[in-house]
């Protein structure tokens, strides 16, 4: 199904992600295709989706409310910090620390949720 | 003595380039992974180095600045667009393409879906979205070297063409990692010390308002040379010098009277302008008092806040889908390292995005003369000459000059890693020879391209790539992690769709005439049309086809999300 590349790509370094051998394992169960595997992965993209779609909405938010809100409140763009029109301090200033805030605050709660997940598998 | 200090500059990038390129290929064996992924040890930070470095380009280092000056507050919006489709790919892509194991965007498709089919529809999104942006690299080489040193345009084309084969040739993914990630610091360096260099300046000349009075106009009496011919519209009745060809009369040095209205201006025409004229614009540029020059909110032009949200989303969609930024996750150790360098992007960019919108600023009240010759890419270029003439100046144009062919190396050597990754799997045998022939097709076709290339074309081209991506391999990519029904006729459709109305479009704004009302506001900026009807064709085709999903989509997706420690890969 995949190229020789891909396959040659996607082998893997020494040492990294070196699996534990557990008596169940996930990895087979999905190889095997029975229906727990699947249900436990259902649940983790269902989960990683939940968080992703927040992080999107947040970032969505940002992005279609502020030059909604610039050309619904005109006066917005007279006001002046500093002598520097406001909207020039937001954008080129304001809002580029809000994106690394929520990229950190979405790498937290993705592990959150692999970290869970494994947890879960490894108690079964 | 600016001449020399670019030249010392450019020599010393490209010395850097070549030390740290060999460097990467002196340290280990030289391996078919080597050469595509380096080995895939490449630490987060370092790789988010590398790919700040890979997106900002010549569009970024050079265009923003020109764009700001050109057109005002409103493009204050795409570098909040561009961090902002890092914080999506954060969230939708990175670990699970990493996850995926593909090496490429054409790798991945054909993993998911199973089609020979869909893999060559990908890969050919893939060679346009490269090559759209590849020549926009080229092409602002020779305006940088041409308006430094005066060199012809070739020349600084042939200084970039060079330079990348060599370091993709000999070292592949291994080589430009390091020359990508040295250069981010390079870029965020040659960016910074200047500005807050000419921002004192600035603050101790008085501190104009860029954002008073009317049009622009030239503070003190100016020369203008035009280097390539242009059309320009003069706004109010001005009496100047002229040494060459304006309208088709030649002059020598005589008194000339302007009127209002379009004028054509030949090459090598030097024009002198009294103080207080008002500057001419080239035809494209709009003419913008300082109060509407200072609004972000596209009231300038017709339907602008539609404008403003298609190009926003054109923005934040492309940056998801551009092949050769994916390609940089796979250098990653795990999913988990490729989610944690996706999220450092964001910081590194805003570190850089805090500089062009000042460039922008202060060339509207120093280099007003680049509205008139078109030249406004070289805002950032000229500001240090034009603000502090002498050895401060050209130091800091040697700096500057360095920022920008880092610049367009960085970003032209993981396209063509991206093209040459991707052209390389049509030849028959692989491995790292057919790479190598890969990469000089990547180069070679651009470069058949470049000379019919002006910089509007290129800022039109950059865009293009971008929409492309954002209605064609984002859809997919999305689609094809999220959701386990996609099937690979909805794929192939929505590709076709999304990406050949965007380039439709792109060509449509290129070479037909101007229009008006609403057409031009969607073929300027059609992203907010197509980007959804591309996702929504790929969705239906899906569903009407939905007996031919592959019969391992649960299991690719389980692939896709799983952590390593639980399905080793």
């Amino acid at each position: 199904m995949s190229s020789p590349r891909t396959r040659r790509a996607r082998a893997l370094p020494d040492g990294a992600g070196a699996a534990r051998s557990p008596s169940w394992n996930i990895a087979r169960d999905l190889d095997e295709q029975t229906e727990l595997g699947a249900v436990y992965a259902r649940d983790l993209i269902r989960a990683q989706l939940r968080a992703a779609l927040g992080t999107c909405a947040l970032v969505g938010l940002v992005l279609a409310g502020l030059p909604l809100l610039l050309s619904r409140v005109p006066e917005l763009n007279r006001v002046r910090v500093y002598e520097v029109p406001l909207p020039w301090l937001v954008l080129a200033l304001g809002v580029q620390p809000v994106w690394v805030l929520l990229a950190a605050r979405h790498v937290r709660r993705a592990e959150r949720v692999e970290r869970d997940f494994t947890r879960l598998v490894d108690r079964t | 003595m600016a001449v020399a200090a670019a030249l010392t500059a450019l020599v010393a990038v490209l010395g850097m380039s070549t030390v740290l390129g060999s460097y990467g290929r002196r340290r280990t064996v030289r391996t078919t992974s080597d050469f595509l992924v380096a080995s895939r040890g490449v630490t987060p930070l370092w790789n988010a180095s590398a790919i700040g470095s890979e997106y900002i380009s010549a569009a970024a280092f050079l265009g923003t600045a020109g764009l700001v000056l050109a057109h005002g507050a409103d493009m204050l919006w795409l570098p909040l667009g561009a961090t902002a489709g890092y914080v999506l790919l954060l969230a939708l892509v990175t670990a699970p393409l990493r996850r995926s194991g593909a090496y490429t965007i054409s790798d991945f498709a054909e993993w998911r879906l199973g089609s020979r089919a869909v893999r060559h529809t990908v890969s050919c999104c893939v060679l346009f979205i490269g090559w759209f942006y590849l020549l926009p690299q080229f092409q602002g080489a020779g305006v940088t070297l041409r308006v430094l040193t005066g060199a012809p345009v070739w020349a600084g084309w042939a200084v970039v063409v060079g330079v990348v084969l060599v370091l993709v040739v000999s070292g592949g993914m291994r080589s430009i990692t390091a020359v990508q990630a040295a250069q981010f610091w390079v870029k965020l360096v040659a960016v910074a010390i200047p500005a807050v260099a000419l921002l004192s300046l600035w603050h101790l000349d008085g501190g104009a308002d860029p954002t008073a009075g009317a049009a622009p106009a030239f503070e003190r009496p100016t020369t203008v040379r035009v280097q390539t011919g242009v059309t320009v519209e003069v706004p109010a009745e001005v009496r100047i010098a002229v040494n060459g060809t304006v309208d088709g009369h030649s002059h020598d040095g005589d008194r000339h009277l302007l009127t209002p209205g379009r004028h054509q201006v030949a090459a090598g025409t030097v024009l002198a302008f009294p103080a207080g004229a008002q500057v001419p614009h080239v035809e494209h540029l709009p003419v913008q008092d300082g109060g509407t020059w200072a609004m972000p909110n596209g009231s300038s032009v017709e339907h602008g806040l539609y404008g403003t949200y298609s190009a926003l989303l054109g923005v934040l969609l492309g940056t998801m889908g551009l092949p050769h930024i994916l390609m940089r996750f796979y250098t990653n150790t795990c999913g988990r390292a490729a989610r944690r360098t996706a999220a450092m992007v964001p910081a590194l960019l805003a570190l850089f995005y805090v500089f062009p919108a000042l460039y922008g600023a202060l060339g509207r009240l120093y280099t007003p003369e680049l509205l008139m010759t078109g030249d406004t890419d070289a805002t950032i270029l000229m500001l240090p000459q034009r603000v502090l003439p002498g050895a401060a100046g050209a130091v800091l144009t040697g700096l500057v000059a360095a920022g920008a062919f880092a610049a367009f190396i960085s970003t032209s050597c993981g396209l063509v890693v991206a093209i040459a990754g991707t052209a390389s799997q049509f030849l028959p045998k692989g491995g790292v020879a057919s790479f190598r022939v890969g990469a000089v097709f990547a180069l070679a076709v651009p470069m058949l391209l470049v000379p019919g290339l002006d910089s509007r074309g290129a800022g039109a081209l950059v865009t293009l790539a971008l929409t492309v991506s954002a209605c064609s391999l984002c859809p997919l990519l999305l689609l094809g992690i999220w959701w386990r029904g996609l099937t690979a006729a909805g794929a192939g459709a929505g590709l076709a769709v999304g990406g050949g109305l965007a380039v439709v479009a792109g060509l449509a704004t290129l070479f037909a005439g101007p229009r008006t009302g609403w057409p031009a506001a969607i073929l300027t900026q059609p992203t907010l049309v197509v980007a959804p009807a591309a996702a929504a064709v790929m969705v239906g085709v899906s569903l009407l086809t939905r007996r031919h999903v592959p019969r391992r989509a649960d299991r690719a997706l389980a692939r896709l999300h799983l952590p390593e420690e639980i399905v080793p890969r």
